[in-house]
């Protein structure tokens, strides 16, 4: 087996926002290993994102830990990084500029940042943009922007925020092949947060499925589909259904939630799930 | 479908990579052209005695003082000086101010919630009524004229930039954390680029505020400037003389703010959405 590169044990948060308290996650316990593609996947408003930031080192949990190579994670490490939906690049900054970002807060020298920054950028096939601003990308574009800012630093996990939700679905699908492409080629480990089942499928090796607030990890779905997975092949459909079962309860309880939200909102009763 | 559209996207980025939008500077001019319809048709009416108001002098008199003579008085270019160091003074001053404080009210909401209320409040009163007090402090001098200016251009600068500062996305500063980026550079290289087009429009606010609040400065306060001059020669009855004054403000003002501002906007505008 290979070594465990991230634990992520007995990890619970809860916050109030607006005076209301929310439980977002409770005692989530899994360890990645080293080269492992990771999905979570869960209803919406789960509090995947929420588990992705704690790993980032961007909030803090409120019980358990997450240990990264063995070292507790209790600000963002150097070694991992994150490719976020929103994309969040800076608009004032060029192609270049932006990947060169990681670097810079690192201070590596202009000269040796701009080497890398360059490598990567035709890596992920935007040579000849590199003074373009991300105003004049497509979303596919500035994604790819995103993926090879998180890869300049040379980190050994990649933490996806719903990373293909924003790009339009062929794109999007092109995108996920490159992905995998690159992870194939290096020793990193990533983690993909989606609500796209078959997007998790194509991807990843083992699923988390996380169940409605506050999220547990319900299941660990390992796939065993021989990669480049097909969509279409009766296997990868196979699988799809028996993932979607997993979740399905789970949607149905976010649904009978959401709709005791709005009939106590509606009437202005006091908070029922507390 | 999708990849056409992709490719149009990429080949329409390409194009605008290009293209310098020598567009907007023309139109940037534009403005002269009814100018010169006001000017006529005004000499046409004094001309043809269709006016109502006595002694009002004609356009071509004014230009022909202004341009042959005013310019030439170096106590008349040292009173537009005057006046304009006054109002940049107030500009610069406020920044100074303002900037920060509207980035701690932007980032922190409790700083927010105590401080912006009251800043309203101070904002919302008609700021010539502070003018004798700052006399009274200060002396009829520029030391009045520019904290005046000062208190003037603090309310457009804050509001526009703390405005700037809470549209930050969160996920920028989520990139700038994950990148363990120092406290100074989150500022630097995050906040400051992140406002700077706020603090263009902030700034030219103020600007369009103060010259109206430096005329009215000198000319209530007797503070030496060019609306000193414009009060001086009403109450001599040269009119022509003043109204020269008024036209040398208008040329100042445009040619910064065409010169300077539209400038300032456009380089914006490359990255801007």
């Amino acid at each position: 087996m290979r070594s465990k590169c991230l634990e992520v044990e007995k990890v619970a948060k809860h916050y109030s926002r607006d005076g209301t308290f929310i439980h977002a996650l409770e005692e989530v316990t899994f360890h990645a290993h080293q080269k492992e593609f990771i999905c979570i996947v869960g209803p919406s408003g789960c509090g995947k994102s929420t588990l992705l930031k704690i790993i980032a080192g961007l909030d803090k949990p409120t019980k358990g830990e997450v240990r990264f190579q063995g070292e507790p994670i209790c600000e963002p490490h150097p070694k991992i990084s994150m490719i976020f939906q929103s994309f969040a690049l800076f608009p004032w900054r060029t192609v270049l500029q932006n990947v060169e970002f990681g670097l810079e807060m690192r201070g590596v020298p202009k000269t040796e940042r701009r080497k890398i920054a360059e490598e990567l950028i035709e890596l992920v096939g935007l040579k000849g943009y590199e003074n373009a601003y991300p105003k004049d990308l497509s979303g596919g574009m500035k994604q790819r922007v995103g993926i090879a800012r998180a890869l300049a630093v040379d980190p050994e996990i990649v933490l996806m925020d719903e990373a293909f939700s924003a790009i339009d679905e062929f794109t999007a699908q092109v995108l996920r092949s490159e992905v995998l492409e690159l992870w194939e080629e290096t020793e990193k480990t990533f983690i993909l947060v989606t609500h796209n089942l078959t997007e998790a499928l194509e991807m990843a090796d083992r699923i988390l499925v996380l169940s409605a607030r506050p999220a547990k990890l319900k299941h660990i779905y390992n796939v065993n589909l021989k990669r480049p997975r097909n969509r279409s092949e009766p296997k990868f459909l196979k699988c799809q259904k028996e993932l979607f079962n997993l979740l399905k309860s789970e949607l149905e309880h976010t649904i009978v939630r959401h709709k005791l939200k709005a009939i106590h909102e509606h009437y202005k009763i006091e908070d029922m799930e507390a | 479908m999708a990849f056409t559209s992709n490719l149009r996207k990429i080949v329409k980025s390409k194009n605008s990579q290009t293209k310098p939008d020598n567009k907007f500077s023309a139109e940037n001019w534009l403005f002269i052209i009814p100018l010169t319809i006001l000017f006529v048709g005004w000499e046409l009416t004094l001309r043809l005695n269709l006016t109502l108001v006595d002694k009002l002098p004609l356009p071509s008199e004014i230009l022909s003082v202004l341009f042959f003579n005013l310019l030439y008085n170096p106590e008349f270019i040292l009173s537009v000086f005057k006046s304009l160091a006054n109002l940049m003074a107030g500009i610069f001053l406020a920044s100074l101010i303002a900037i920060p404080m509207a980035i701690v009210a932007g980032l922190k909401n409790k700083m927010d919630s105590s401080l912006t209320p009251l800043i309203m409040i101070v904002g919302a009163l008609p700021d010539v009524a502070l003018l004798p007090f700052f006399v009274y402090w200060f002396g009829r001098g520029a030391a009045a004229a520019i904290i005046m200016a000062t208190v003037v251009a603090f309310f457009p600068l804050f509001f526009t930039v703390r405005e700037g500062v809470k549209n930050i996305p969160k996920d920028y500063f989520h990139v700038a954390y994950v990148y363990k980026a120092k406290k100074i550079d989150v500022y630097t290289k995050l906040v400051l680029p992140a406002i700077y087009p706020q603090l263009i429009t902030g700034i030219r606010l103020a600007y369009e505020f103060l010259w109206e609040i430096v005329l009215a400065i000198e000319i209530i306060a007797s503070i030496s400037g060019i609306g000193f001059i414009i009060n001086f020669a009403v109450e001599e009855g040269s009119l022509a003389y003043a109204f020269a004054g008024i036209f040398m403000i208008g040329i100042i003002a445009i040619l910064i703010d065409r010169l300077i501002f539209n400038r300032l906007e456009e380089k914006i505008k490359r990255w801007h959405e």
